[in-house]
């Protein structure tokens, strides 16, 4: 499998006026397309952090992270998200005066895609989600959970990106809707070939994933490869 | 920008209420920069309208009262009079910190022997009403009462009165002495008082008659200092015509009164300033220059040989502004001002005589020719002018306490100063600390006082609008800012997890604050300058300021026009507006700046722990 994110030795320290705060220290790993990577650990280990530079959020204090190669010091961050990495988020995080149409479409006005085109492509994606057609229309807060967040996936692989980013995606669902929601990011994995990397407390989310990792105190190990 | 627009929407009441706020506070602002804009263009177009003058009156020392005997009433009369252990002089008035624009000046006038010239009002036609004559009673009597008398000769010009019978009264005397019908007498006699006594009651007329009564023949000379220059020879009223009585001193004395009346025939008097604004009648308008201009600061400073003619005398003798004038200055008057001597609505009278100290008339001092550089004019109704007088700069002339006929304290009509506008207080307070006590100063300031006042109301006003606008403002946008930027950070956060760059997340933030407050600003603005039009005239109460409320009350133009004054400026309005839009701007985009340099994750499981919605 081809790798495309790639972490060397990464460390990264929070410095505020007081003090410095070592996050992450010395990570090396790969990620790589078509598999799910589930990252654990206990709150303020460091997995959200490193989920951050994953996104390109920040850069490393320290190492080398580079996609495909390339130092993501050197990269436009910004298009790097818009156009590769996508990150799903634990409380959902859809813009609620926007449609569920419309939400799924946000990425690729910023991407300048012609409406039309970006609306038939929105269309495709949530039923790639299988969201009900009936809920387009819909406003966020007038559907459920889980369904939220499959229009949350929606909107982050309508960038068309490769990478998968997803902070406790099943923190605010069920038992039933988290399912749903595992078994999609491994369809999109490993039947469309995404990076997707969860950083997760649930076993659950990470049984299903392909390669495990643990972290604590800043320090990345490989449980399950 | 859709998405930032559609939340601003999305709470339309309160999107509503900020337009509503922007609008007050940015009419707040115009109003008050517009207010304050007015006020001082109207202080400053105004301030060299207005002349702060003040005259001066000495208080005397103490009143003494004098009694004069009246045969009529066989009683004394007392009058109160004045008395000045020192008189004040203009150095008096030299305080160090005071600097005056004009003045301060205690003003002469001057008599000028101007035979040569048309006299508006030909004073001989009074030339009967002192005379210097021989006569003698119809029958003896005591002159404690109108008797008849015989004028035999008059020793003046006039000789109409010879062979007029009349009545006589040795009115002031209290021990007269007895007429004999036999004797000739002489005496300067005046027709002063009406008849009275036994002998005109006995004559069966129906209304009293004119009588004349011996007047003293004595110098009324005066020390530039005020000190009455004594005369040796001591005159009485009346004297017997003997052989030889003219060879006496009394009798060549006589003989010099009896022309001198005609030196005041042909006077005309001549005043000294350093500027016709201390002039009450130029000051208030009841007289102006009609033509050609006024003496230059220079001129007067110099003490150029120029004047302004009245109308009357330049008509009268075919003089045109360039022409020169005639001056020959015989006697300085320092006490009355020349209107009482020379009343401009003719005639005129005078307390003081043209003779000198050693008893023949007095005779001319400074001799010279003016130039005529304005002719001037004045209302039937004026006060402070006498009649044909001519003004001039009082450096230009040399002898300025010649021949002193009458002396008097400092007066309102005589004494007087130009201050800065708005310094009487500072002005009343610095002539406190030097004593000037025996001073008592009026302000004139054609209304000055009233419309500062005015103006300082406005300015306060402006100053308090323009500051409540600007807190509210501030305000107000620091709210805006909190609304649609701080509470926003989720979402922007989110923006910027999708892709948006941080420039463009501001940019759309700060375009969307931009169009909120242009909706406030721009009709907050046209407002603005609606109402600073309303509120500038209201509070001035008028159009056209008033000066009635000045201490003078009179003035030939009362009114000062203020609706060209009322315009707003719409640069001022415009800049008000502005400066909402970079308050709103700069303060959003310090906010801004601090959020998007947060980072957006952080700031999303901030937003979670404090479970805002974005």
């Amino acid at each position: 499998m081809e790798k495309i994110i790639e972490a060397m030795n990464v460390s990264y320290i929070y410095q505020t006026k007081y003090q410095k705060t070592k996050a992450l220290s010395e990570v090396s790993c790969s990620f790589e397309r078509g598999k799910v990577y589930a990252i654990t650990g206990k709150s303020g280990s460091g997995k959200s952090t490193f989920l951050s530079l994953l996104a390109g959020l920040d850069v490393p204090t320290e190492g080398t992270l580079s996609i495909e190669g390339q130092d993501i010091r050197k990269m436009n961050r910004d298009a790097y998200r818009l156009n590769r990495a996508s990150v799903i988020y634990q409380a959902f995080h859809l813009f609620p005066l926007l449609t569920v149409l419309e939400n799924v479409m946000f990425p690729m006005e910023l991407q300048h895609v012609p409406k039309k085109e970006a609306k038939a492509r929105a269309q495709e994606y949530l039923k790639k989600v299988d969201l009900p057609e009936t809920l387009y229309k819909k406003r966020p807060n007038m559907i459920s959970g889980g369904e939220q967040q499959r229009v949350a996936i929606a909107r982050a692989i309508a960038s068309g990106g490769e990478i998968l980013l997803a902070d406790e995606p099943t923190g605010n669902l069920d038992s039933q809707n988290e399912k749903v929601i595992v078994e999609l990011l491994c369809k999109l994995a490993h039947e469309d070939n995404y990076a997707v990397i969860v950083v997760t407390h649930n076993e659950a989310v990470a049984a299903a994933a392909d390669v495990v990792y643990g972290m604590s105190d800043g320090v990345l190990s490989v449980v399950r490869e | 920008m859709k998405n930032y627009l559609k939340q601003m929407c999305r709470t339309p009441l309160q999107l509503l209420l900020m337009i509503v706020l922007i609008m007050i506070v940015t009419v707040m602002l115009v109003v008050g920069g517009n207010l304050w804009v007015t006020s001082d263009r109207l202080s400053k177009t105004y301030e060299d309208d207005f002349i702060t003058i003040g005259t001066v009156t000495q208080k005397p020392d103490t009143v003494a009262e004098t009694e004069k005997w009246d045969a009529e009433k066989q009683d004394f009369t007392f009058r109160k009079v004045s008395r000045y252990n020192h008189y004040a002089t203009v150095e008096d008035l030299n305080f160090p910190e005071v600097s005056y624009l004009a003045g301060p000046e205690k003003r002469n006038y001057w008599g000028s022997y101007v035979p040569e010239y048309v006299r508006e009002d030909d004073l001989r036609e009074y030339k009967d009403f002192v005379i210097v004559a021989e006569f003698s009673p119809l029958e003896d009597c005591m002159p404690d009462e109108s008797v008849k008398i015989k004028i035999t000769k008059v020793l003046g010009e006039s000789k109409t009165l010879e062979g007029f019978v009349g009545w006589f009264c040795d009115h002031y005397n209290r021990y007269p002495e007895e007429l004999k019908a036999d004797k000739t007498y002489v005496a300067r006699i005046q027709q002063r008082g009406w008849t009275h006594g036994s002998r005109w009651e006995e004559s069966g007329k129906e209304y009293p008659e004119l009588e004349y009564y011996p007047e003293e023949v004595t110098p009324t000379l005066y020390t530039p200092e005020g000190e009455r220059i004594e005369d040796t020879l001591g005159m009485q009223g009346i004297y017997e015509v003997t052989e030889g009585f003219y060879e006496t001193a009394a009798g060549k004395r006589l003989l010099a009164v009896a022309n001198d009346a005609s030196l005041y025939y042909d006077t005309q008097p001549v005043l000294g300033t350093n500027s016709t604004d201390l002039l009450m009648p130029f000051y208030e308008g009841s007289a102006w220059v009609y033509e050609g201009r006024y003496p230059t600061k220079e001129e007067y400073a110099e003490g150029s040989p120029v004047c302004l003619a009245p109308r009357g005398f330049a008509e009268n003798n075919g003089l045109s502004v360039g022409d020169k004038v005639m001056t020959r200055l015989y006697y300085t008057c320092p006490a009355d001002e020349a209107e009482w001597n020379f009343m401009i609505t003719g005639g005129g009278s005078y307390g003081f005589s043209f003779l000198g100290s050693d008893g023949e008339p007095l005779s001319p001092f400074e001799e010279k020719a003016y130039t005529i550089v304005g002719l001037y004019d004045y209302t039937p109704a004026v006060r402070g002018l006498g009649r044909e007088e001519l003004i001039v700069p009082i450096n230009s002339v040399e002898k300025k306490t010649e021949n002193i006929v009458q002396y008097g304290a400092m007066a309102d009509g005589s004494t007087s100063f130009q201050i800065e506008n708005g310094t009487v207080a500072d002005f009343l307070e610095i002539s406190a600390k030097y004593g000037a006590d025996n001073l008592i100063f009026t302000f004139y300031d054609r209304g000055y006082a009233a419309l500062t006042e005015g103006i300082r109301n406005l300015k306060n006003m402006s100053a308090a609008l323009f500051t409540m606008g600007l807190i509210g403002a501030v305000i107000l946008t620091l709210q805006i800012s909190h609304i649609y930027i701080t509470k926003q950070k989720k979402r922007l956060s989110i923006e910027r997890l999708l892709g948006m760059s941080g420039k463009k997340c501001g940019r759309i933030c700060l375009t969307g604050i931009l169009l909120l407050l242009l909706l406030g600003t721009v009709p907050g603005v046209a407002a603005g300058m609606a109402l600073s039009d309303r509120v500038n005239v209201e509070d001035t109460g008028e159009e056209k300021f008033n000066r009635k409320y000045s201490n003078l009350g009179m003035s030939a133009e009362t009114e000062i026009d203020l609706s060209g004054q009322n315009q707003n400026d719409p640069a001022v309005s415009c800049m008000m507006g502005a400066l909402v839009l970079v308050l709103g701007m700069g303060i959003s985009g310090v906010r801004l700046r601090n959020i998007l340099s947060g980072e957006p994750l952080y700031l999303l499981e901030e937003g979670a722990r404090n479970g805002k919605n974005h």
